[in-house]
């Protein structure tokens, strides 16, 4: 899911980088001190998440687990995404720092429908599940959807890849859509502090 | 006598154009040499790596030394040369070596430097925080 250097225009660069800039101040200065662990243990979750590779026919995708980060996170998610994207940049070529504030920007801002679909109030347990699926599965779908339309935006030549690019993240919807109704459904019962911790 | 010369003679000529190719790797990296004799090498002469169902791999031009270099991805394969005025050859190559992952210890490195860093950003954002 990530953009690489030299593919995107100067004005979708600068534009995503000032809306990630900007939205990462914003968290930095709502951040507490007791919240940074929490927000680094995400941060190096999604750096980790990259090297979890899942082989789909010839080729292989990874986790973004950006739902899981952002449904506990909220708008903190902007740091740890953003950090760990910009180490995935710089020590392994994921992505880079050019379009870090793009990248950051696709996958941080799905991370605030997550937070905002945990919030929503639910008693039944099969509609629990259902909301912790989506959790997982529409910021993926969200994120792979806004890759697509930045590719899209800089010119026909990336729209193959456009479309390449959202058909190859599909199974990874699904995936993480599971992974994340697990994941919470786990932590709701052995450390429900941490659903709770961050407002 | 003069039978004898000719067959010598003939024998010299095919041998001559016999396209000789050498292969080598260090787990990483195969190297191929390609030559008609020592001193005549096969330049700029197309390569073809193919794996056991003869799926090509690679595929490249020799140098001026009748060389070509090319990731050592799989133990068994064939390598076919072909050069000017149709001489080929193909030979089978099968490596005793194991193939190292160059990237593999190196990447685990890199993954223990970024969660360091991780931990030191946020240990100085909480210094700054307090």
């Amino acid at each position: 899911m990530h953009i690489s250097e030299g593919i995107l225009n100067p004005e979708i660069l600068i534009g995503g980088a000032v809306i990630s800039i900007s939205i990462t101040a914003y968290a930095l200065k709502k951040l507490k001190n007791e919240e940074i662990p929490l927000v680094a243990v995400f941060s190096a979750l999604f750096f980790l998440g990259s090297f979890i590779h899942i082989p789909i026919g010839p080729t292989s995708i990874h986790l973004v687990l950006n739902g899981i980060i952002g449904a506990i996170l909220g708008i903190r998610a902007f740091i740890s995404i953003g950090i760990a994207l910009l180490l995935q940049g710089l020590l392994f070529g994921y992505g880079g720092v050019s379009t870090l504030g793009v990248n950051t920007f696709n996958m941080a801002i799905p991370a605030l429908l997550a937070y905002a679909i945990f919030h929503i109030h639910v008693e039944n347990s099969l509609l629990k599940k259902i909301k912790y699926f989506s959790i997982g599965f529409l910021p993926v779908t969200l994120s792979a959807l806004m890759l697509s339309l930045t590719l899209a935006l800089n010119g026909e030549v990336l729209i193959p890849a456009a479309k390449v690019a959202f058909i190859s993240n599909m199974p990874v919807m699904l995936i993480e859509g599971f992974i994340t109704m697990f994941a919470i459904t786990f932590l709701e019962k052995v450390y429900p502090q941490v659903l709770k911790s961050i407002k | 006598m003069r039978v004898l010369f000719l067959v010598i003679l003939m024998l010299n000529f095919l041998y001559a154009h016999k396209l000789y190719i050498l292969g080598d790797d260090d787990g990483k990296t195969l190297h191929i040499k390609s030559y008609f004799t020592k001193s005549s090498f096969c330049q700029d002469c197309q390569v073809e790596i193919l794996d056991v169902d003869k799926k090509i791999l690679f595929k490249g031009k020799t140098d001026k030394k009748g060389e070509i270099y090319f990731p050592f991805i799989a133990k068994k394969i064939y390598i076919d040369v072909v050069a000017s005025m149709g001489h080929k050859n193909r030979v089978f190559y099968e490596s005793e070596n194991e193939m190292i992952s160059e990237d593999k210890n190196e990447s685990y490195v890199k993954i223990l430097l970024a969660l360091g860093i991780i931990a030191l950003i946020f240990f100085v954002l909480r210094f700054i925080k307090k």
